[in-house]
């Protein structure tokens, strides 16, 4: 039914070990709201609190940086070259002296957005795909899964690599890269999520009742689907920054000094023996965003299906 | 001998001796006592059914016995006892020693209770592998001998085959072959046969006569009295963690003392006259908030000439289907006929398989139609051509006379108000995104949001009137369905199909999931909805008894043909198609 | 990416009661062998079809770029080209023919084998992409493994070390997961190289410099899989059929090893495939962090200098070993599960 399909992705990870008892009983339906209150509270684990709290952390970093930092990521101080983590600079600093916490926070900016815009794109072309496929006649279904089949081929970075190859290396491509390689999941999810849907059986009584395939797609299938896709986009930007970083890692998106979190990392790796501060925060901070947001993607994710 | 001698003597004999075992569940803080209290004997060659609904504790007291209650079960107990052994006093290793060779279990449904990516074969050698030292030669020798013991023919292919690809009887018989291949003295049996068709629901019961006839002591475990009957000595009835009845299977069918055993025996439709109530008329104080059928006469906008005095008793035969005020056809004639009826599917290698063939009927206004079949008769695809869901490969349907099949769905979705559907499994049929307010809002409003505080305030009348009339307080309408008791969901999902006032409900399965006193009250429920609003029903089951309840004409379906059809009485008291006198032999029924 | 977990088929069949699909019938013997052959012609057909789909789009992408091939060809638009050595280039290559007669021209190359020669390099592209293919194979295929066999060891573990076992190993593969193969090569050169000067930073051949690649692979691919193997043992678990195990005397372990795992590998298995793929576009990346020559590098650098024969070569042996990768596991995931034996060959 709609449990297994309103989550396509990995089923949570929340410990539910469940055991066969009074657990399966069936709810006696006599709760309250501020009863409905504390379910949803309750079923905010402490991961997910962190997650968010991490996520506002970075998007504050990435729309007003000056607030967290008051130093400027591009000032270079010989003097200060390579000091290594401290009470003045957090992080250390990089072989111009610039403040490594300061860039790292300045990268969020466009870390965020490169993974923002990147799963956007991803996600408009699969919503485009997918619906095709799960609503259109089966000769478009065959044909869009061919499609997908064929870009399936093109496994991970290599569809965004040949997208660069054409289009030449930079933020904005390597931005469109990563949505570009990311939409043929997508759009198999999307094309799974409408067929599951539109087999179920609120869709049938919905027919019964007299409702036009439009109202049904307005009315049922549209909001189900859009329910699944915003865990999905929040559990893909996390991986869409950490692609995005790579991309600019092998010298295909962002150029050094920009503060990117990728290109820092890059940069810093020459003086990997000397500065190791240089790559582990930047780093770092991929991880925790890329961390954040899948723990609060499958808290949406898990939260759908409890639903 | 003395009398205590022959106590000892009897204690020793007993396989099985429970007494004050109680089972409480931690979670979190919280404790829930599960099993209050329970004790039983069986001995070689008994067979005790524990018999209670969902949520009884039954399936839990089976579990404990084996020492699988689980990590967050606290079990204690005066005494319980598997043979001559306490099973509270034993380690991990011992009672692993002890399943399988003193105690064997069989669940419900084999498709899942079989490892389904194991051999069927496997699985049974390896209970002889746990407790023998046999060869692996030696073991599937064994294996053969056990599967042809209990039934299953061809033993020496069928112990190749995994549990998906065996037919839901040979599966089942080969897993209670899996739990008996080290013929241990107790069996305990959860729900073995819920999950069958009836005629093989028979074979498993005789099976399990047979084993009980050979000395094995067998604890059986289910929710339908009816069953129980066939094979029990001895039957206690469970509800709340407790037991509240214990005695000779006859005299506990017979003469039930406690009251909660009286209801569950009424609540059995087998053999109970058309329009007799199921379920006890409740009083106010115990209506909140499931049952409320008092309130559900009078308010109705459809249903002023039903009155409190046809309600409760046995309504006569011949006021049946012109109680209903938006009649204007005199009863008899066709709400729904269909015609030479067919449909067939493409399996997936290619070949054709026909799964409704030249079906006909005729469903008489204000009546009901009962359609009763094993799984895969072709039901639920016949259900769909009715409702026009599913076209015809030939054959055609008519409403009211009215062309119907046949018509462009754009046509045709106009007129679909005038037939609704409620199906087995309610919960799926609603969008998981919406209340109750809001699914019966849309199925009043034809998906057009009310517009103006008048048309709201008229909404919330007509919303409220919904839920009086399927026995729901106007409370639940902000839940959403998953929030809702079995029970409940279904009287939802009655509400929505009668929103639009139409003339015919098509009821698949419409309780095949819910517990027998649940299943009571929603037969009830529909009984009086026709009554009061002159519905005809095409209603849809594989249990005899409910059809037999429910019906004035019955349909027997088989392998997509109807092979018999006739008045209800005439049907069941004589049988004229060998398949329906076959089923009706395999039908469970008390007394 | 984690997006393919909907491939993976979960193994919980429905209620029995009712549906009439579910009404299986005695499975009829020899029907197998034209399933399973069916099967192979339609995996083989599809697979023919992918090739030349991929090698169409790859043809029409390039003309995409901007500029002229032939300067390409020549070092690009600051080598200053003679026309007549454009004329001869355009001559040598093709380019001078009608755009159908390339796309035949280059498609019946494709099948013979024949990749054309580098621009770079000026050797035939078969040849630098056989240099990279055998040491990429050998980091994949290990990765892969080492990842199982982590992805088999954390999910036994978090499901039978109680509580706490849970929470470690789900912050592990939650962080695992989303650790940047990039990043994590690095940071195991900091102590292993750097530090305790145990293993080479720089790749070597053997097996000591395979270690640190192999890890910065494996981790993160281990953590996905990880999450999705205990999620299936939880349910596996938590499924009647283990009931009824222990119910005949198996113990905890028995019933983890003979029922649970292989119910949890069955969609490790179905991903395997799609795994191998993000292991090869990893390899991009690991094998620059190490210094490693193989197929990834060549692709990086050949995409740098828009080599653009060794870009078409490279990937389209990738996409060639990803389809074959993909049909082992499709084939792997039907020994594993009779149940998808018995159905059609597409899902």
């Amino acid at each position: 039914m709609s449990g297994s399909a309103g989550a396509p992705l990995l089923p949570s990870t929340a410990g539910t070990g469940g055991k066969p008892g009074p657990g399966r009983r069936e709810t006696d339906g006599r709760a309250s709201g501020t009863r409905h209150l504390r379910l949803i509270l309750g079923h905010l684990h402490g991961g997910e609190i962190v997650a968010a709290l991490v996520l506002i952390f970075l998007l504050v970093a990435a729309l007003a940086p000056s607030l967290l930092t008051a130093t400027d990521p591009l000032g270079i101080a010989p003097a200060d070259a390579f000091t290594p983590p401290s009470p003045r600079h957090w992080f250390g600093t990089d072989e111009s002296g610039r403040d490594i916490f300061t860039r790292v926070v300045y990268g969020a900016r466009s870390s965020l957005l490169i993974g923002v815009a990147a799963t956007g794109i991803g996600l408009v072309l699969a919503v485009i795909l997918g619906s095709l496929a799960g609503l259109g006649p089966r000769a478009v279904d065959f044909g869009v899964n061919r499609l997908l089949e064929v870009l399936f081929a093109f496994p991970g970075l290599l569809l965004a690599l040949l997208f660069i190859t054409i289009f030449g290396p930079g933020v904005a491509t390597s931005t469109i890269a990563v949505g570009l390689a990311t939409a043929p999941g997508y759009a198999r999810i999307v094309r799974s999520e409408i067929r599951s849907i539109r087999g179920s059986g609120y869709i049938e009584a919905a027919t019964v009742l007299g409702r036009s395939p439009a109202q049904i797609f307005r009315r049922h299938i549209l909001p189900n689907v859009a329910a699944g896709l915003f865990a999905l986009a929040t559990l893909g930007v996390g991986q869409a920054i950490v692609w995005a970083a790579a991309l600019s890692f092998l010298g295909l998106g962002a150029v050094p000094p920009a503060a990117e979190w990728g290109a820092m990392l890059s940069a810093g790796r020459t003086y990997i023996s000397v500065a190791w501060w240089l790559t582990f925060f930047p780093g770092a901070f991929v991880v925790l965003a890329a961390a954040s947001a899948t723990v609060l993607g499958r808290g949406l994710q898990r939260r759908n299906r409890e639903r | 001998m003395s009398e205590q001698d022959a106590v000892a003597m009897s204690e020793r004999a007993a396989v099985l001796d429970v007494q004050n075992l109680r089972v409480a569940f931690r979670t979190g803080r919280a404790s829930t006592q599960v099993v209050d209290g329970v004790g039983f004997r069986i001995e070689p060659g008994q067979c005790l059914a524990l018999v209670g609904e969902s949520g009884s504790g039954k399936s839990v007291t089976a579990r404990s016995i084996l020492g699988l209650a689980g990590d967050s079960a606290h079990v204690s107990a005066d005494r319980l006892r598997v043979g001559s052994r306490d099973v509270l006093t034993l380690g991990n290793r011992q009672l692993r020693a002890m399943r399988g060779a003193d105690v064997g279990l069989v669940l419900q449904d084999a498709l899942v209770s079989l490892d389904p990516l194991r051999t069927v074969g496997r699985e049974i050698a390896d209970a002889l592998r746990l407790h023998t030292r046999l060869t692996p030669s030696e073991r599937s020798a064994r294996v053969l001998r056990v599967l042809a013991d209990v039934g299953v023919p061809e033993p020496h292919l069928r112990a190749r085959q995994r549990s998906g690809e065996l037919s839901g009887g040979l599966r089942q018989r080969a897993l209670i072959a899996s739990a008996i291949a080290l013929e241990p003295p107790l069996l305990i049996a959860d729900e073995p046969t819920t999950a069958l068709d009836t005629t093989v629901q028979e074979q498993i019961l005789r099976l399990l006569e047979r084993l009980k006839s050979e000395g094995t002591g067998i604890l059986l475990i289910s929710h339908d009295l009816a069953v129980v009957g066939r094979i029990a000595d001895t039957i206690a009835v469970m509800t709340d963690g407790r037991i509240v009845e214990q005695g000779p299977a006859t005299q506990v069918l017979g003469d039930p003392q406690h009251e909660y055993t009286r209801l569950l025996i009424r609540a059995v439709p087998a053999g109970r006259p058309r329009g007799t109530r199921l379920a006890p008329t409740p009083t106010p104080a115990a209506t909140a908030p499931t049952a409320q059928h008092d309130r559900s006469v009078g308010s109705s906008p459809k249903g002023p000439e039903s009155s409190d005095d046809t309600r409760g008793g046995t309504i006569s035969a011949p006021s049946r289907g012109l109680g209903g005020a938006g009649d204007t056809m005199p009863a008899g004639s066709a709400a729904l006929e269909a015609r030479g009826l067919s449909k067939s599917y493409r399996s997936p290698d290619g070949s054709r398989r026909v799964v409704v063939d030249d079906v006909s009927f005729v469903l008489e206004r204000g009546r009901t139609l009962g359609l009763v079949g094993e799984s895969g008769s072709g039901k639920t695809t016949t259900a769909r051509l009715a409702l026009g869901l599913t076209a015809p490969d030939a054959g055609t349907v008519t409403l009211g006379g009215a062309p119907w099949s046949i018509l462009n769905e754009r046509l045709r979705r106009p007129e679909r108000r005038r037939i609704g559907a409620i199906y087995q499994d309610p919960l799926g049929s609603f969008d998981p995104r919406r209340n109750v307010r809001e699914i019966l809002a849309d199925a009043l409003t034809s998906g057009r949001s009310a517009s103006g505080a008048g048309g709201r305030a008229a909404l919330a009348r007509s919303i409220a009137e919904l839920l009086d009339s399927v026995g729901l307080a106007t409370a639940l309408a902000d839940r959403r369905p998953l929030h809702l008791s079995g029970g409940q969901r279904q009287r939802v999902a009655i509400a929505r199909a009668l929103a639009p006032d139409p003339q015919i409900l098509v009821c698949d399965e419409p309780v095949s999931a819910l517990d027998v006193s649940v299943q009571a009250q929603v037969l009830d429920l529909l009984d009086e909805l026709q009554q009061e609003r002159g519905l005809s029903y095409l209603f849809i089951s594989h249990d005899l008894g409910v059809v037999q309840h429910m019906s004035d004409t019955v349909a027997v379906m088989f392998d997509g043909r109807i092979v018999e059809t006739g008045p209800s009485a005439d049907v069941f008291a004589r049988p004229a198609h060998e398949y329906t006198r076959r089923l009706l032999e395999a039908a469970p029924r008390i007394g | 990416m984690t997006f393919l977990a909907d491939a993976a088929g979960s193994p919980g069949p429905g209620s029995a009661g009712g549906a009439e699909a579910l009404h299986s019938r005695p499975h009829e013997r020899g029907g197998g062998v034209w399933r399973a052959v069916r099967w192979a012609a339609t995996r083989v057909a599809g697979a023919v079809f992918v090739l030349w789909a991929v090698a169409t789009l790859i043809f029409f992408g390039i003309r995409l770029i901007p500029g002229d091939p032939a300067e390409a060809i020549l070092g690009g638009p600051g080598s200053r080209a003679t026309p007549e050595a454009l004329a001869q280039a355009r001559a040598e290559f093709g380019l001078d023919q009608p755009l159908f007669t390339q796309y035949l021209h280059e498609l019946g190359r494709l099948a013979t084998g024949d990749f054309g020669t580098s621009y770079a390099l000026k050797v035939p592209v078969g040849q630098v992409i056989l240099d990279g293919l055998g040491s990429t194979l050998v980091l994949t295929v290990i990765s892969l493994a080492v990842a199982w066999l982590l992805a088999i060891a954390l999910a036994l573990w978090a499901t039978r070390g109680g509580r706490v076992a849970a929470a470690v190993s789900t912050v592990l593969e939650i962080v695992a997961a989303a650790v940047p193969n990039f990043w994590l090569g690095t940071i195991l050169i900091l102590p292993f190289s750097v530090g305790l000067g145990w293993l080479p930073a720089i790749s070597t051949p053997g097996i000591p410099g395979l270690v640190l690649p192999v890890l910065t692979l494996a981790i993160p691919l281990a953590g996905f899989l990880g999450q999705l193997m205990r999620e299936s043992v939880l349910n596996a678990l938590d499924a009647p059929f283990t009931v009824s195990a222990r119910a005949r005397g198996e113990s905890e372990t028995g019933v983890r090893l003979i029922h649970a795992l292989r119910h949890a590998a069955l969609p490790a298995i179905s991903l395997s495939g799609w795994a191998f793929g993000s292991l090869i576009s990893g390899a991009v990346v690991v094998e620059t962090v190490f210094a490693r020559p193989g197929l990834g590098r060549t692709l990086l650098n050949a995409v740098l200098i828009r080599d653009i024969p060794v870009v078409i070569g490279v990937v389209m042996v990738v996409a060639l070993v990803y389809i074959v990768v993909t049909i082992a596991t499709d084939l792997a995931d039907r020994i594993a599960d009779p149940r998808l034996r018995q159905q059609g060959g597409d899902r």
